[in-house]
């Protein structure tokens, strides 16, 4: 369904009607959820300085072969705070190949072991607005607190303490339309 | 690396949370929701100050976004605008750690300031400054061979 909003324009000397079209519906469709469990979240604080040798840090790992879940980095008052989230069986590998690189920060690395993830699509969500606030609304709303979300493009991720995961797809499936076929897909730890 | 998008014109927005309420960041997505205001990317955890998050939404929303802040005890501090941004998304990252690292060793070695960045089911995106935008973009052209394409 499309929804068109009428709002005035924001600037003081053009009193304009803007005529914005929207793409919503009752119950918010996705393409179903999917978790993935068994997995390790790596947080680790990076000055400016250090982000080139982050990177070549980054590099030698993926030179050995690790991948990742995902990955996320925002600001904070010291620093990139970023976080790689991993198959629980790279993160020794990890932690010993960026000893070097993690000597130089003032915190280290810290890791939150083991971790979960939901992740899910639907139709427009990267143009839409009120889908991350339905979703966290839904957890918060069944006490479910989530360590970490992340959203770009259309992908929505949560990250979670061990065995949220489920209750978590459940929570969300009560209020989000997911495709009848499947309730939802379950990803095992891969390297 | 197949390619890489620019998407401009937006501001970037931090905040922070208390410990243990998750208040003012639960009023600040509802109210954005209200508004009809999307946000391009959103990245929120907790941290021992709280859930601390960002996200970026278009230049045109910053006055609703302003207002919401201001109507709003709970958002008046706590809540602040950054500096206008772009977002850079690399495409695809094929899960590699590699690609992160090299974006991240082109990104530092020119002096880019990095907001934050995000992964997505095939590309990740970075977050700079807008007046970076064309130092970042050839930094990471230079070090994957690519042409930017504007969105």
């Amino acid at each position: 369904m499309i929804s068109l909003l009428n709002r005035r324009s924001d600037t003081p000397l053009d009193n304009t009607l803007e005529t914005k079209a929207a793409y919503w519906e009752p119950r918010i469709k996705t393409y179903g959820f999917q978790r993935t469990t068994g997995l390790s979240l790596m947080e680790i604080t990076v000055r400016s300085a250090g982000i080139e040798s982050l990177g070549q840090a980054c590099c030698r790992l993926g030179d050995s072969g690790v991948g990742f879940h995902l990955v996320f980095s925002r600001t904070s008052s010291r620093g990139l705070e970023v976080s790689l989230l991993v198959t629980a069986q790279w993160a020794k590998v990890i932690e010993e190949r960026m000893q070097e690189f993690v000597e130089g920060t003032d915190e280290g690395m810290r890791r939150t072991s083991p971790a979960e993830m939901v992740f899910f699509q639907g139709p427009h969500f990267g143009d839409r607005y009120g889908i991350v606030d339905t979703a966290l609304r839904t957890l918060a709303a069944k006490g479910i607190k989530m360590t970490a979300t992340a959203c770009s493009g259309s992908c929505i991720y949560i990250v979670l303490p061990e065995g949220k995961s489920e209750e978590a797809v459940l929570a969300l499936s009560e209020v989000f339309e997911i495709p009848k076929a499947s309730s939802h897909k379950r990803s095992m730890p891969t390297g | 690396m197949e390619g890489m998008k620019v998407s401009g014109d937006l501001v970037l927005v931090e905040g922070v949370d208390l410990p243990a309420t998750g208040e003012r960041l639960s009023r600040f997505l509802s109210g954005l929701a209200q508004t009809g205001v999307n946000m391009s990317l959103f990245i929120g955890g907790k941290t021992q100050e709280g859930t601390q998050f960002e996200c970026c939404v278009a230049a045109s929303d910053e006055g609703r976004v302003k207002a919401l802040m201001h109507g709003n005890p709970e958002l008046k501090t706590g809540v602040e605008f950054a500096a206008p941004v772009d977002l850079l998304t690399l495409f695809p990252h094929r899960f590699d750690l590699k690609i992160l690292g090299l974006s991240l060793t082109a990104l530092g070695r020119a002096r880019i300031p990095l907001h934050g960045f995000c992964s997505s089911l095939s590309a990740i995106t970075f977050i700079t400054d807008h007046t970076d935008l064309e130092k970042a973009s050839a930094a990471l052209e230079g070090c994957f061979g690519l042409g930017a394409e504007p969105s």
